[in-house]
């Protein structure tokens, strides 16, 4: 796309920004990241259906924390988890030039043959970026706005079943995590640097693939991210034993919204919910 | 003969008002089921989630999370993140299919012995008419 690498070359020429994060073709059907520090180099730039990463996760990557200023091509849901790690403090707002792109939806499935549009896409609230320094690319078409019965199904079939079916269901699941810790890694939000599961003073979790430590890992990563995961679905893209991690993470954006009336990586300005409170929070449970 | 089973139920409390409360329901010897494990903690805030899955994966048959009442907090608004902390947990666990009538969570004040020892009266109870925990138990002897 020749407005992408038109601007790219433009901001690295005048020395706006040091890097530009963005997308290279790899293939027919598949788009890889990638980082460009020169003006020359930026004519591989593009963006397609294809370009599925969210690049917000580089942000934090001391590699690109120590440059002066960064660009990223940015779809609107990067967007939200540029912003939640903002209002996070892990980055700031006068660090990332944002290049927008107006984006219609991507294509989602695993390489070398993705086929299905993403599911995330349909509802997206976010196809032009709410929040850029530039917008590029042909207006997509409008989003219907959709009821949270069809947009959550899933994650209501499930709430639906009885406890001991969801025991089965997620036990039969979780036996198929490997801890390749690729969800970690994809995810914008997971920046500690130490990450609970690799503390061994004490050892919370156990680092072994049983189902034990997999229950216990994936609970905790999923607890960790309510109220900020901001529902990019790069944790389920990569994971290869295809577990549905997303219907965790979409249970807790349902709770937050619900409970808090929150939704993350819309506003510079919110505070992330977990770190606030309320005087008067629903709390029926607590006697 | 057979020992008769005895749940183990895993308390914690924080430091200035549960834990007092407990204190204050010993000394003024109110009887309580002593199959409670109290565990100090400084704050409700301090209590990580990770600590209830922790002690349910080592044993625990039922576990309790007790502070300070709203305002009353020691630090002033523990309680109050706590109390989202575990909102946000107990709808996770819930969609796992964790039994939740296992985790209690009261807020019971330095005054309150007499509601502490109902408490844990009351919770060993429930445990003991609901059985081992044994979900999570089985967890470990797959893990060995």
């Amino acid at each position: 796309m020749k407005e992408i690498i038109d601007k790219a070359k433009e901001l690295l020429s005048q020395g706006t920004v040091d890097l530009v994060i963005g997308y290279e073709q790899c293939g027919d059907k598949q788009c890889r990241p990638l980082f460009v520090e020169k003006p020359e180099e930026a004519d591989k730039l593009v963006f397609n259906e294809y370009c599925v990463h969210n690049l917000a996760t580089y942000l934090t990557r001391p590699e690109v924390k120590k440059t002066k200023r960064v660009a990223i091509v940015a779809k609107g849901c990067d967007i939200r988890a540029i912003i939640n790690l903002i209002t996070e403090n892990q980055s700031t707002r006068e660090h990332v030039y944002i290049i927008g792109m107006n984006c219609p939806g991507v294509i989602s499935g695993k390489a070398p043959n993705p086929t299905k549009h993403h599911a995330k896409c349909q509802y997206c609230k976010v196809r032009a970026p709410h929040i850029s320094d530039v917008t590029l690319g042909p207006t997509p078409p409008e989003s219907v706005p959709m009821d949270k019965t069809i947009i959550h199904q899933d994650v209501e079939e499930l709430k639906n079943k009885t406890k001991e079916e969801r025991w089965a269901f997620w036990k039969a699941q979780l036996s198929k995590c490997i801890r390749c810790y690729a969800c970690r890694q994809a995810c914008p939000m997971c920046y500690c640097n130490r990450c609970i599961v690799d503390l061994n003073t004490p050892q919370w979790i156990d680092t072994r693939s049983n189902l034990r430590g997999n229950l216990d890992w994936n609970i905790v990563r999923a607890y960790h991210l309510s109220g900020r995961c901001i529902d990019c679905g790069e944790c389920e893209r990569v994971c290869p034993a295809n577990i549905p991690l997303m219907l965790l993470n979409r249970t807790l954006q349902e709770e937050v919204k619900e409970k808090f009336n929150f939704e993350s990586g819309y506003d510079l300005e919110a505070c992330p919910p977990l770190t606030v409170f309320e005087k008067d929070d629903h709390e029926n449970f607590i006697r | 003969m057979e020992e008769k089973w005895e749940p183990t139920i895993i308390a914690f409390v924080c430091n200035w008002c549960t834990y007092a409360g407990a204190d204050l329901a010993g000394t003024s010897r109110f009887k309580y089921a002593p199959n409670v494990r109290v565990i100090k903690t400084p704050c409700t805030g301090r209590i990580d989630p990770m600590f209830v899955l922790s002690a349910l994966e080592r044993g625990a048959d039922g576990v309790i999370i007790s502070g300070c009442h709203p305002n009353d907090c020691h630090y002033n608004e523990g309680n109050f993140n706590a109390r989202r902390k575990y909102i946000m947990f107990r709808a996770l666990l819930t969609q796992l299919g964790v039994d939740l009538d296992r985790v209690t969570f009261a807020w019971c004040s330095a005054s309150e012995g007499i509601k502490f020892a109902g408490l844990v009266n009351e919770v060993t109870e429930k445990i003991k008419k609901m059985g081992p925990y044994t979900e999570f138990k089985q967890l470990n002897q797959d893990a060995r």
